[in-house]
């Protein structure tokens, strides 16, 4: 049993969390739920030794921890499985499964040994997958098994899972949750960090709720409903955010046919209107990251052609699409969108510099005024365009991204993910400005996980599965149970191939 | 039969292996006692202060960092051996004082990259200087010569007609890759080469592995700096000048990933191997001295491109 | 001069130019005490003309490719092969000297476009690249020069490295415009923007529409000739070329830059700083030869000022990072604490300039 006791964590300015106290018992599962920032990734990093708390203890099977270090925690038999990737690409599943843990440290490792440990612990699971195999040979889904694998391995006590599903289909996620249940039944304390709130109604036996740092409760799970569970998480009515913007025009803007990238995605059609909405839903490795990325020519295709307002367009780097009116505008901001050296204006103006010259040379006149006034129309919250963009939160790092690429004009818009980690006010402001690019005619398509926010703004959804459309869905039409089903290949077999939308 | 072959020649140490094999018979065919038992013996043990060099910046490259300063610590540890032999005490002292000095030595830039958190580059730029200079003039008033034969032996001396300095390179080359492969110290560095921050997620106490890439790099500078004071009978300041760069080319043509998390000690072995035979081919075929470097440099480039090449047909489609 | 890179991160950038300046200071104040003939005309002349100006070139180049987050070890190699060129061309062809210089500096030029070839089009990383090079051309080098002395040039061209104008010597005037142009390119045009931003973030600038392999080619390319500049001044000056010129130049290069406030992670750094950076060694190998200290003190003192540097640095980085996590959390307080960590790692990873530091080469890291 692990029991956190009035543990605070303050930076500077803020209390990412102050005073929890809660308890994972022995034999359950138990969920903790709460918004982006409610606190959630902080109390994950601390149960797993990543940070220390500033005020508070951690009591473990009764005696007092601390940890300065992850591998302190785990040698005290608390294992995490992290939101985020982590593995070592190089190396087989089965050295990751041992990775951390003391039988990778002793010098000669019988192998064989532990290959057969790691395959009892994917047969557990009811997983097939080949130890022996380099990790990079695996798809995502088996990835994410191998991580959750590692945990099982070095869990003695504690096995925290945060945000595990992300990756994985409806059958892998009952897979995983046999597994806790099982875990769970051998008497290991599970704790279970989600948004996926059906989820957590179905599988913990009690949910934690944090709200901008505060425990606001524990509850044995039967006993809340739904609703009171998203009430307790937001602490408000939670408002509808309907966007509303006018019929798209019969004109097509952006026309693809029959792209193809590799074993990726095969054959696809696609056409945004102007002033269109296209959603594009689908799982992780559905390949509508590779698709989007490759019509803003990052990614090459290996068959196909683009067309921009009826002309083609030939793709060799994002030089080209740029130039024919593209635009792109990653959710991935640290690693695709922000240049961390720069300030706000800086990152504004990257992708139009070419239009503020003057004589060979920027016209910083100019370039400020076109910062400024971006700043003000999209509500940018900065205290002047020279503050370093890393200070800025989340929702205003996505604005500056969108009016870096609202700057060169474009006719088409491709934004992927564009409320990830962001608050809801902010998710609100942008899908707003969405809605409002929309208006004036831009052609847009909308990569997102989040399903509602697909079914509110899409005028049209295409849902890819394995690299295909596996359904093309206009909004009157669109529900959540079709997305999801086509996401992962459920469809009823219709017979008709997908096809594109028609403008 | 296609499919084979094609296993074989993407393997890259086997295709190193291969190309060793190309040289050798292409010169020997000009030049028939470049492949008689002498010349061989000859060839390694030429090679042996790169290779043993060789081993330890591997495992440090491996484990995502680069160590620029092992010349340094080669001239370092040779000069304290050198002084110490010359006291004519026994030899393993003197070895002893040369290995050890050169651990310190890793030791110091363990302790600039793991706790001062200085980049790997940066701090072992410095303390190429530092080293080297801070030996150098401590020691400038005593020269070293006259070391005793007992001494001497460790770097002239032969068992089965192979040089004492061939042998312990062959031997640190088995040991070091059979503990890269099967221990789990050598897949624990792999896994921070690959990914520190799964690493460090999963338990990996990071730092302390990091740190003991170095110190082990060190040492084997250090062995080095004694074999090559042994073998020469004196060092003078600029010795192994330049050296750091022979060895990176036998590590990176050996098919290490400069960033680490991939690569292997097989593959650095034979590089090192490879990039001498070109070497003394040069001799041996009477080109000129003055473009050996020009050959060795193409051999590098050469060599990098074509793994690249084979890697790239890969992942054909992410570019711009 | 130079870029400024957010004007809120200038003031912490701002404080590592301050404390460059501050050891040049030191280090000029503490020579002017110690030895009566450092401050006179006559030894400034010779720094600038021996200790500093090649010198300063390589930094210069070694700058511009480190503020896209690459390294070029073979800038010294560079500076070489084009001196060499030269020799070889006069001594060898009769050919004019300053047709030969010319084509020296296309030489150099060529050698740098090779590098970026290498690293932006094959995809080899900057390091392996740049050592192969730097193998290749050190080796040119001496094969075509046979490992002899060329020299014997007109006194219209060894005026250049040994004669003064108003007082100063030639070459610091070449250099100084040199500084100038680089500076106002990286800091003034659009092409300076896409560096730094290259530099600071090489997959976000891709994806905004910059040609980043073009720049690539084009950086390196310029670095050569810089490279190549620092050769012409060398065979000038010595009247003579030598395929040994500059060994070992490379790590003086790199360390220069490194001094004068270039972070290794790329994204940030001021040719003013790589200048102050390259006067600091020359003022302290200046004053330490005069007090009669040997080389090997020379490089001693020139580490440890490496390794202060590094050491501010990183406490530079830890504060940015406080800084940073701190605004974050305020402003963003639902979301800030997500982000924040993100802020962090970022900025640590940024900073650290361990293997990130090389890339802009191939996914493979070869």
């Amino acid at each position: 049993m692990l029991r956190l006791e009035n543990i605070s964590k303050v930076y500077p300015g803020v209390r990412a969390l102050d005073d929890i106290s809660i308890e994972f018992q022995d034999g359950e599962i138990h969920g903790v739920v709460g918004e982006n920032g409610a606190g959630k990734s902080t109390l994950v990093e601390i149960v797993g030794g990543t940070i220390k708390p500033d005020r508070g203890a951690m009591e473990l099977n009764g005696s007092v921890v601390a940890f300065s270090e992850p591998s302190e925690a785990k040698a005290k038999g608390i294992a995490v499985v992290h939101q985020h990737f982590q593995s070592a690409l190089g190396l087989s599943v089965t050295e990751n499964v041992l990775l951390g843990s003391p039988q990778l440290s002793k010098g000669l490792v019988n192998w064989r040994d532990a290959h057969k440990q790691a395959e009892a612990i994917f047969a557990d699971l009811g997983v097939l997958i080949d130890v022996r195999l380099p990790m990079r040979a695996l798809k995502p889904a088996q990835q994410k098994f191998v991580e959750i694998g590692r945990a099982i391995y070095g869990a003695a006590s504690v096995i925290l899972l945060d945000e595990p599903t992300a990756a994985l289909d409806g059958e892998d996620s009952d897979r995983l949750f046999a597994a806790m249940r099982l875990l769970s039944q051998r008497g290991i304390a599970v704790a279970y960090v989600s948004h996926r709130l059906e989820e957590v109604m179905t599988l913990t036996d009690r949910v934690s709720v944090l709200r901008d740092g505060h425990l606001i409760g524990t509850w044995p799970t039967e006993e809340l409903g739904l609703d009171t569970l998203i009430t307790h998480m937001v602490g408000r009515e939670l408002s509808s955010f309907f966007s509303d913007h006018p019929e798209p025009r019969p004109t097509t803007v952006l026309d693809v046919r029959g792209a193809t990238i590799g074993d990726r995605v095969h054959q696809v059609d696609l056409q945004v209107c102007e002033g269109q909405i296209v959603g594009l839903a689908g799982l992780l490795g559905s390949g509508r990251e590779d698709l989007a990325k490759a019509i803003f020519g990052a990614v090459r295709l290996s068959e196909g052609t683009i067309f921009v307002d009826g002309l083609q367009v030939q793709l060799r780097s994002p030089v080209d699409a740029v130039r024919a009116g593209i635009a792109y505008v990653p959710g991935n901001r640290q690693e695709e969108g922000l240049v961390p050296t720069m300030d706000v204006g800086e990152n504004l103006t990257l992708a139009s510099l070419r239009d503020l010259r003057r004589h060979f040379l920027v016209d910083r006149a100019r370039e400020e005024e076109t910062s400024k006034s971006f700043v003000e129309r999209l509500r940018i919250v900065a205290t002047s365009i020279a503050q370093p963009i890393e200070t800025l939160s989340g929702g205003n790092q996505q604005k500056v991204l969108v009016a870096r690429w609202l700057a060169t004009m474009p006719r088409v818009v491709i934004l992927n993910e564009p409320t990830q980690g962001i608050d809801v006010g902010a998710k609100a402001e942008i899908h707003q400005l969405i809605s409002e690019l929309a208006a004036t005619g831009l052609a847009i398509l909308i990569l997102s996980s989040d399903l509602l926010e697909l079914l509110t703004m899409a005028d049209h959804i295409l849902v890819m599965n394995e690299g295909r459309v596996e359904a093309s869905l206009p909004r009157a039409e669109a529900t959540q149970e079709k997305v999801i089903e086509a996401a992962t290949g459920h469809t009823a077999a219709s017979g008709a191939s997908p096809w594109a939308t028609k403008c | 039969m296609l499919k084979w072959l094609k296993g074989v020649v993407t393997n890259r140490e086997v295709l190193l292996a291969l190309v060793l094999l190309a040289v050798f018979l292409g010169v020997g065919i000009r030049v028939p006692r470049f492949v008689s038992r002498g010349s061989i013996i000859n060839l390694l043990f030429d090679a042996s202060t790169v290779g043993i060099v060789a081993i330890g910046l591997t495992i440090v490259i491996i484990g995502g960092g680069i160590d620029i300063s092992i010349g340094s610590i080669l001239v370092a540890s040779a000069i304290m051996a050198g002084l110490i032999a010359q006291e004519d005490v026994s030899p393993w002292i003197a070895v002893g004082t040369g290995v050890a000095g050169g651990a310190a030595l890793g030791a110091v830039n363990a302790m600039l990259i793991t706790k001062l958190k200085i980049p790997p580059i940066v701090a072992t730029l410095a303390t190429l200087s530092i080293f080297r200079g801070v030996l150098t003039e401590l020691t400038k008033s005593k020269l070293i010569g006259g070391l005793p034969s007992s001494f001497t032996a460790i770097g002239k001396g032969r068992v089965g007609g192979v040089p004492y300095p061939v042998w312990i390179m062959l031997g640190l080359f088995v040991v070091a890759a059979l503990a890269m492969r099967f221990t789990g110290f050598g897949r624990v560095v792999y896994s921070i080469g690959s990914n520190e921050a799964a690493a460090r997620l999963s338990g990996v106490a990071v730092s302390r592995y990091q740190a003991l890439t170095y110190v082990i790099s060190g040492s084997l500078a250090g062995l080095a700096g004694v074999v090559f004071v042994a073998r020469n009978g004196t060092v003078l300041p600029t010795s192994g000048s330049g050296l750091e760069l022979l060895v990176i080319a036998a590590v990176v043509v050996g098919g290490t990933n400069i960033f680490g998390g991939e690569g292997s000690i097989a593959g650095t072995a034979v590089a090192a191997v490879l990039l001498q035979t070109i070497t003394s081919a040069m001799v041996v075929l009477g080109i000129s001295s003055a473009w050996q470097g020009a050959v060795i440099g193409v051999t590098i480039l050469v060599g990098v491109t074509i793994f690249v090449f084979g890697q790239r047909r890969r992942e054909r489609e992410l570019l711009a | 001069m130079g870029a400024r890179t957010g004007r809120e991160a200038s003031r912490i950038t701002g404080a590592r130019d301050i404390a460059t300046v501050f050891v040049l200071a030191a280090v000029i104040v503490s020579f002017a005490l110690l030895e009566p003939v450092f401050l006179s005309t006559r030894n400034w002349v010779d720094i600038g003309r021996v200790y500093y100006t090649e010198l300063a070139f390589m930094a210069v180049s070694a700058t511009i490719v480190i503020i896209i987050r690459g390294i070029d070890l073979s800038v010294a190699a560079i500076f070489a092969l084009t001196a060499v060129t030269i020799g070889v061309l006069v001594v060898d062809h009769s050919v004019n000297i300053w047709v030969a210089a010319i084509i020296g500096l296309l030489v150099g030029t060529a050698a740098g476009l090779l590098n970026g070839v290498l690293i932006a089009y094959v995809g080899i990383s900057p390091i392996v690249t740049t050592l192969g090079t730097l193998t290749l051309y050190r080796g040119i080098s001496l094969g075509i020069t046979k490992g002899r002395n060329l020299g014997g040039f007109p006194t219209s061209f060894t005026d250049l490295g040994q004669g003064t104008v108003l007082g100063i010597p030639t070459q610091v005037w070449g250099l100084a415009a040199t500084l100038i142009i680089v500076a106002v390119v990286l800091g003034r045009t659009v092409a300076g923007r896409w560096m730094y931003a290259m530099g600071g973030n090489p997959e976000a600038s891709r994806l905004s529409g910059i040609p980043v392999r073009r720049m690539t080619l084009v950086v390196y390319s310029s670095a050569g000739l810089l490279a190549a500049m620092g050769g012409v001044v060398a065979a000038a000056r010595f009247n003579t070329s030598r395929s040994d010129f500059a060994t070992g130049g490379e790590f003086n290069a790199i360390t220069a830059a490194i001094l004068g406030g270039v972070s290794i992670a790329g994204g940030r750094g001021k040719i003013a700083g790589a200048a102050v950076g390259a006067m600091i060694i020359a003022v302290l190998r200046n004053g330490l030869t005069l007090r009669g200290f040997s080389g090997f003190v020379q490089i001693v003192a020139i580490g440890l000022i490496l390794l202060g540097a590094a050491i501010v640095d990183r406490a530079l980085v830890a504060r940015r990072t406080a800084q940073g996590v701190a605004t974050q959390l305020e402003n963003g307080g639902e979301e800030g604490e997500s982000a924040a960590s993100a802020t962090e790692s970022t900025i640590a990873e940024q900073d650290s300039g361990g293997a990130p530091a090389f890339t802009g080469g191939g996914p493979d890291g070869v």
